[in-house]
């Protein structure tokens, strides 16, 4: 599994199909895309097994443990789980986990106004799911800056108990859609990725699909590159750095949490959702193009991307930010490098389009 | 050139033209293309055409309803004059409006339409013919089939002049890249290679075969293949249906009676004045010196883009990258990195990713930005790393340069990195798999 601070040399071979011994190419792209399809679905089961335990008992630790789940989901946002101008999308992103979009006011009126009684399933997506429970279950400060008049008007037990009351509410919508992309993924979403092709209705070629998986490659460079860390460092939309308000996790400090299990979905697609990145991964597909310098390129990038995020000491950025800035800025600057290299080389070699080109004329 | 010849094949190709432009309208309007590529808050201007107004989005919608009736009006022949020459204000007028949707073939649309405003195409099988028999002519000057001829012979000639380096034919690169994508068949480096060498050897015979009687069929029936071939395998809209109707223009002047099963027309004795014979070996001249152009700059233009443009190299690299703005304030050392999407959409961020002179375009903007908000003493650089044909990614533009010291221009840029010397992307021929 995840090896922090502790780089081990790539296996010179998975154990899943890879290469024949003559150098030909084991690994096809519907090996790629069945491994990948199982990927996600693992990483959905686990988060719904996760959101199983935090819906029986809302806690701060089985909050972490959910959303550890999560930031794993987060880089595989295709199939199911990817939004509804994709194929099968559900456009359930928002609705588990709305970061950045988040508000604090807007979930102190609801929590004020004891909203969440009938079902939180239609309110607006920042005030519900795992950022609003965030909020509920590591906001122990007993202030509010909105509906600040009904807020004093309570008892502390009051208080106490609609927030439990509001936590419970979320997590039990977080189980509806947990169980309804296990539902989706276990329906036979895995099969429709990995025999994508002509025949196909959901993926007319293999190409098609693979575009899909290119989703986490636009995660890692607009959402956790981009938001997560060039934002509150300053590096953008920051009038003077840091702009710790601009982090992500703000009231559990569990943002290099979710950073660490981020990286970790990032190599399972990469290189392999097996136990020790080993199975099939997006690197045999390299290697079965004749690029195996690149994959090897990458392998060093992602080592490297893991030992600065090793190097962050602090387990909340707030800190790291204020007594080692140039820590967080070392683990940015070793993201950039893998999205440079994403962006650049890998697509092209593997010709995939990222979510950001149209079906169009060409030439 | 100055005889005239029988009016029936360009009737056809009139109508051909006119109907593709409909149809490319309608495809527009009907994917949502119009919002797609036209409702963008930057916009990357020509060099020299700053001047073209934005109509805004709506107007562009407009735009797109008047060019499938008038692509409708020139293929009926209905009031040609008026409705060719708003074709090709309206088609040129959309194309200028950003750089970034740049397509050789739109390109070619807006030079076959302007020719066409000189050509009197609506003398036979159109409504104005109809309408007015007086206009009616059975002949045209053959000046017009030369020209036409000529401007899509251009296309094949410098296509294959474009793939006339070692990353096309000896290494196969880029439809290596595009092919083994597609399929497990094809990623053989062996068809990659045949694919290449078929491509540039029937680009660079295609005008010549089609030019002879003698080898005009078999020619147009690999044109056929050869273009519904790419269209398949490639998402290249309507570039290949534009081709297969355009190199009609090649067959002689009667060939539409032989299926309708009319007789030719006599020989006409009218002769084209010799004057017009100037301006139409001018246009030739410039068709030529504008491709040619790219030769000027030496190095690789595929790297340092330089002539790419209306220079007909159509589908000849794969080239991908990431681009991100560092703006530097002199006095304080703050640094900041700015993306390209903050102000692109998608389309435009992928074309400006490989391109340097966009790049420097929206280092201009993002710099003019910077100082309205008060910051005055900021340096502009970009940090870009491009891989072309599957070649390690490597820095494009000089990251030492503040752009904000660069004048855009038509002479050499400096502050392009020199291509790299690395080979491309591509496995040995009859290696073993």
């Amino acid at each position: 599994m995840f090896a922090l601070g502790c780089p081990t040399p790539r296996p010179a071979q998975d154990a899943g199909p890879v290469l024949l011994e003559d150098g030909g190419l084991a690994a096809t792209r519907a090996d790629f895309l069945g491994a990948a399809g199982t990927c996600s679905l693992q990483a959905v089961t686990k988060f719904r097994a996760e959101v199983d335990a935090l819906n029986a008992a809302p806690t701060k630790d089985n909050w972490k443990r959910a959303m550890k789940a999560w930031q794993r989901v987060e880089l595989m946002q295709f199939g199911p789980t990817g939004s509804s101008s994709t194929p099968g999308g559900m456009d359930l992103r928002d609705q588990v986990y709305s970061w950045p979009l988040v508000s604090r006011c807007s979930i102190e009126d609801v929590l004020v106004s004891k909203r969440y009684e009938a079902g939180v399933g239609s309110l607006l997506v920042n005030r519900r799911g795992l950022a609003t429970l965030e909020y509920l279950l590591f906001h122990e400060s007993d202030d509010v800056i909105c509906s600040t008049a009904g807020w004093a008007a309570l008892s502390a037990t009051e208080r106490t108990a609609q927030k439990q009351a509001y936590a419970v509410a979320v997590s039990a919508d977080l189980k509806v859609h947990a169980d309804a992309l296990v539902t989706a993924w276990e329906g036979g979403f895995v099969e429709t990725l990995r025999t994508a092709g002509p025949g196909n209705p959901t993926y007319m070629s293999t190409g098609a699909a693979m575009n899909q998986l290119g989703a986490g490659i636009f995660y890692l460079d607009r959402v956790i590159k981009d938001l997560k860390l060039a934002a509150p460092i300053g590096l953008r939309d920051c009038a003077a750095p840091p702009c710790l308000e601009l982090l992500e996790s703000q009231y559990a400090g569990h943002n290099t949490a979710n950073l660490r299990e981020n990286l970790v979905a990032l190599r399972q697609l990469l290189e392999g959702c097996e136990p020790g990145y080993t199975g099939v991964g997006f690197d045999d597909l390299l290697i079965g193009a004749r690029a195996s310098a690149l994959a090897d390129r990458q392998h060093e990038l992602l080592l490297a991307a893991e030992a600065a995020l090793a190097a962050i000491e602090e387990p909340d950025l707030k800190e790291a930010l204020v007594t080692d800035p140039a820590s967080v800025r070392a683990f940015y600057d070793a993201l950039k490098a893998i999205t440079d290299l994403l962006k650049s080389e890998f697509v092209t070699v593997l010709d995939i389009d990222l979510p950001m080109g149209l079906e169009g004329d060409n030439d | 050139m100055t005889e005239r010849r029988d009016a029936a094949a360009l009737a056809v190709f009139r109508m051909a033209f006119g109907a593709l432009v409909a149809i490319s309208a309608l495809r527009f309007l009907a994917y949502g293309w119009v919002d797609t590529l036209f409702a963008v808050p930057f916009r990357f201007q020509y060099f020299g055409f700053e001047w073209v107004p934005s109509p805004g989005v709506e107007g562009v919608r407009a735009m797109f309803v008047a060019l499938v009736l008038l692509g409708v009006m020139v293929a009926l022949g209905a009031f040609y004059r008026l409705a060719i020459v708003a074709l090709f204000v309206t088609f040129s007028w959309v194309q200028l409006l950003d750089v970034s949707n740049y397509l050789n073939h739109y390109y070619l649309v807006s030079l076959l339409a302007l020719l066409m405003c000189f050509m009197p195409l609506h003398r036979l099988w159109s409504v104005d013919a109809w309408l007015r028999p007086a206009l009616r002519a059975e002949t045209l000057p053959a000046w017009c089939t030369w020209l036409l001829r000529f401007q899509v012979g251009t296309v094949y000639f410098f296509a294959a002049l474009a793939k006339f380096n070692s990353d096309w034919l000896i290494h196969g690169a880029p439809l290596h890249l595009w092919l083994s994508s597609r399929s497990e068949w094809l990623t053989s480096p062996e068809v990659a290679w045949f694919a290449s060498w078929g491509g540039f050897v029937f680009d660079l015979t295609a005008p010549f075969l089609l030019s002879f009687r003698r080898t005009r069929k078999f020619a147009y029936v690999a044109v056929l293949g050869f273009h519904l071939t790419t269209s398949l395998l490639f998402p290249i809209g309507m570039f290949p249906f534009i081709m297969m109707l355009s190199t009609l223009v090649f067959f002689d002047a009667s060939w539409p009676r032989r299926w309708l099963r009319t007789p030719a027309p006599a020989p006409a004795a009218e002769r084209t004045p010799r004057w017009v014979l100037v301006p139409v070996a001018l246009w030739c001249v410039v068709q030529l010196a504008v491709p040619l152009r790219t030769f000027l700059y030496g190095g690789d233009v595929s790297w340092h883009e330089q002539g790419m443009r209306f220079s007909w190299r159509v589908m000849t690299r794969e080239k991908n990258g990431s681009v991100t703005y560092v703006v530097r304030q002199r006095s304080t050392h703050r640094e900041w990195h700015v993306t390209p999407s903050q102000y692109l959409t998608p389309v435009q961020e992928r074309e400006l990713s490989v391109q340097p002179d966009l790049i420097l375009q929206l280092a201009r903007h993002i710099g003019a930005e910077f100082h309205a908000r008060g910051l005055k003493d900021i340096e502009v650089h970009a940090d870009t790393w491009v891989s072309l044909n599957g070649r390690p990614a490597v820095p494009l533009v000089d990251d030492s340069i503040d752009l904000l010291q660069v004048r855009d221009g038509l002479a050499p840029a400096r502050w392009i990195n020199p291509s790299p010397t690395t080979k491309p992307m591509a496995p040995a021929l009859f290696s073993r798999r």
